[in-house]
């Protein structure tokens, strides 16, 4: 597993910043956005050099693509599964919503005054074209096994764990590098001003005062197998859910039947009954529809006992990386037997059903559900187990 | 993997207006002619979408329709694939262009029409589907990946799946940059189930080598085949339409290609 983001470089920059509360969130600054909304920047960005190898594919998304592939034995232990099952065997599903459409607007900023014409040097395919990352990876890793980039908004890298699982189960490929993507752009930072959805304060989820979501960014990338080798597997995929809301494009169904049909998929397909999850990490955005929505998905499926969180507080929402975001965060619970709370949130809005943590919490973690909700009514749920 | 049935066909583009037009021009039984445009027609979305939507939006859900129509099926409760290289770029452009402007207004509409998975989310609304649903891409190989997304899905569940591949070429100045040369969409109803009224059936085989695209009869459709992404179906079209046993192989990626092993159904 390996992990970019506003908390730091690396899963344990993610897990110390969880453990001490300590918020990734700051007021916007990211390039001239004159917008009042804190964000969750990925520090160094700007300043960090890719090896001239990846000229043509230069752009913050996949910058953050490139900062996350040397961390934690990560490429180490991809170069070993190509060894092992052969480059032609290794999958690859990255999630975005964006892409590096960061390129597409900058672009824009530059036309030719007299023709219109985008600058020579801009590289739409390897740059903003939604399979750009996965390109990247493919070509980054040397491998040559099936590959798509899934974009369903903000359940994007929740889906790739989901599609790999039914390649390697399919026969298709032995080994797959899921991940996602995204990266802080204009498009979504005046594209959620514009819907009313962005919070003026760091986001505080299920909160009775919240007023929306921070956006933040992230890469993250793990290596799922057919079969854990040698003991090294930190976490298994025990079952994932997928539904549509079939209701409304930005609006979720205001009964979460979309979300708890997800999450009873996700039950049914790892053999588990509700009582046997000890942690839901709740999409938790933060609006106000949102979160209300995912409380009652929460109490349909799974009444209200299980304890839950969002982390979203020291993240930001990092779109269509928020799926592999919070998968690492859950198997990152069940590794140290923690569970993170709700960061900036003080007191849960009255009448929610769901056992919101606001605190930290040690105590024993077998299985975990990460939930991730998307435009366009795109649900996906996921369920980590403590390796076998 | 599992024998896989196509039921239903849904084609737009230039000359392709439906799957019956389609099928006597890829059989050389009339000539290809450009002028013959789809309507892209939808009965799925209610006044308030209808507005909304756009003209990829309508390319995806008119294919899907038709694919579901012609199968004699209902939607509701089939899984969708929606495969699209570039999405929907004249959105992106406009929103790019709005944000080179001083005041940096971005329409909400437009903002959530941007997402990739914008045409699934318009048929799930459309056909009350609560069904899952997955948009993906693999720049040119898009249709293959989205295929191959299928079939994978079929081998975990025993539920039919839509497929709809569709690219629309951007506007003036990102149309440079991705020169496509025509709007292309294609949809296929396709399940496990052997005992529903089919057109033909596949088996497929990942290959680990690439193989050229297979040339088809019509001049034209081969220049549409290479300007669009969705057209890399038409060899898959191309043999469906003359209702033969054959091996078609459609190119995934530099050094990979999709062996379909086609017969047509009895009925």
């Amino acid at each position: 597993m390996s992990l970019v983001n506003a908390l730091g470089l690396g899963t344990g920059a993610t897990w110390t910043a969880l453990k001490n509360r300590a918020s990734g969130l700051r007021h916007c600054d990211f390039e001239d956005a004159k917008l009042n909304t804190f964000i969750g920047r990925v520090r160094g960005v700007e300043e960090y050099s890719p090896d001239a190898r990846w000229n043509a594919f230069d752009c913050r998304n996949n910058r953050l693509a490139l900062m996350a592939f040397e961390l934690e034995g990560f490429a180490a232990a991809v170069h070993a599964a190509a060894k092992r099952y052969g480059k032609h065997r290794i999958g690859v599903f990255i999630g975005t919503s964006t892409s590096g459409i960061g390129a597409t607007e900058h672009a824009y900023r530059h036309r030719d005054p007299s023709t219109g014409a985008l600058p020579s040097t801009f590289n739409y395919r390897l740059t903003h074209n939604i399979f750009s990352s996965g390109e990247l990876v493919r070509q980054y890793f040397g491998l040559t096994g099936p590959a798509n980039v899934i974009s369903t908004a903000c359940s994007s890298s929740a889906k790739v764990f989901a599609s790999a699982q039914r390649y390697i189960d399919a026969g298709l490929c032995d080994a797959a590098i899921v991940g996602g993507v995204d990266s802080l752009c204009l498009t979504t930072l005046y594209g959620f001003a514009s819907l009313e959805l962005v919070a003026p304060h760091p986001c505080r989820p299920f909160d009775v005062e919240r007023g929306g979501i921070s956006i933040g960014e992230a890469a993250g990338f793990a290596l799922l197998e057919k079969r854990h080798s040698a003991g090294s597997a930190i976490v298994s995929l025990d079952g994932y859910g997928e539904s549509s809301d079939a209701h409304h494009m930005s609006h979720p169904h205001p009964e979460g039947l979309g979300a708890a049909a997800s999450m009873q998929d996700a039950l049914r397909r790892a053999a588990l009954s509700a009582d046997e999850i000890d942690y839901i990490n709740l999409h938790g955005t933060a609006t106000r529809a949102n979160d209300n929505s995912e409380d009652k998905a929460v109490v349909l499926t799974f009444g209200g006992k299980v304890p839950c969180s969002s982390t979203k507080g020291w993240t930001g929402h990092t779109l269509g990386a928020a799926g592999i975001t919070e998968a690492i965060i859950c198997a990152l619970s069940i590794k140290h037997q923690m569970l993170p709370g709700t960061l900036n949130t003080t007191a849960v809005e009255p009448g929610m059903g769901s056992n919101v943590l606001i605190e930290n919490s040690a105590r024993p973690v077998r299985k975990a559900m990460s939930n991730s909700f998307g435009f366009g009514g795109s649900n996906c749920s996921l369920v980590f187990g403590a390796p076998q | 993997m599992t024998t896989v049935y196509i039921h239903g066909i849904g084609i737009a583009a230039a000359g392709l207006p439906n799957w019956n037009h389609a099928r006597e021009v890829l059989t050389q039984r009339v000539p290809y002619d450009a002028a013959l445009k789809p309507a892209l027609k939808t009965e799925l979305l209610p006044p308030t979408e209808r507005r909304r939507s756009t003209e990829i939006i309508n390319l995806a859900l008119h294919i899907g329709e038709q694919a579901i129509v012609s199968a004699g099926a209902t939607a509701e409760h089939v899984k969708t694939v929606f495969a699209s290289s570039g999405g929907d770029s004249m959105i992106l452009h406009k929103i790019c262009e709005a944000l080179a402007t001083p005041e940096r207004f971005v329409s909400p509409t437009q903002f959530h029409n941007s997402v990739h998975n914008a045409a699934a989310g318009y048929w799930h609304i459309g056909t009350h589907s609560r069904a899952g649903s997955t948009a993906l891409s693999s720049y040119d190989d898009s249709f293959a990946s989205g295929l191959l997304e299928a079939m994978a899905w079929l081998e975990a569940d025993d539920t039919p799946v839509l497929l709809a591949a569709y690219d629309v070429p951007a506007p003036p100045p990102l149309l440079a940059a991705r020169p496509l040369v025509a709007s292309f969409g294609v949809a296929l109803l396709l399940s496990r189930d052997a005992s529903r009224n089919c057109v033909a059936s596949f088996e497929a085989r990942l290959l680990d080598q690439t193989s050229p695209a297979p040339a088809l009869p019509i001049a034209e459709l081969n220049a549409l085949r290479a300007g669009n992404p969705a057209a890399r179906s038409l060899p898959l079209l191309h043999a469906l339409a003359l209702g033969q046993s054959t091996r078609v192989t459609l190119p995934y990626f530099e050094s990979a290609a999709l062996e379909l092993t086609v017969r047509p159904c009895p009925n």
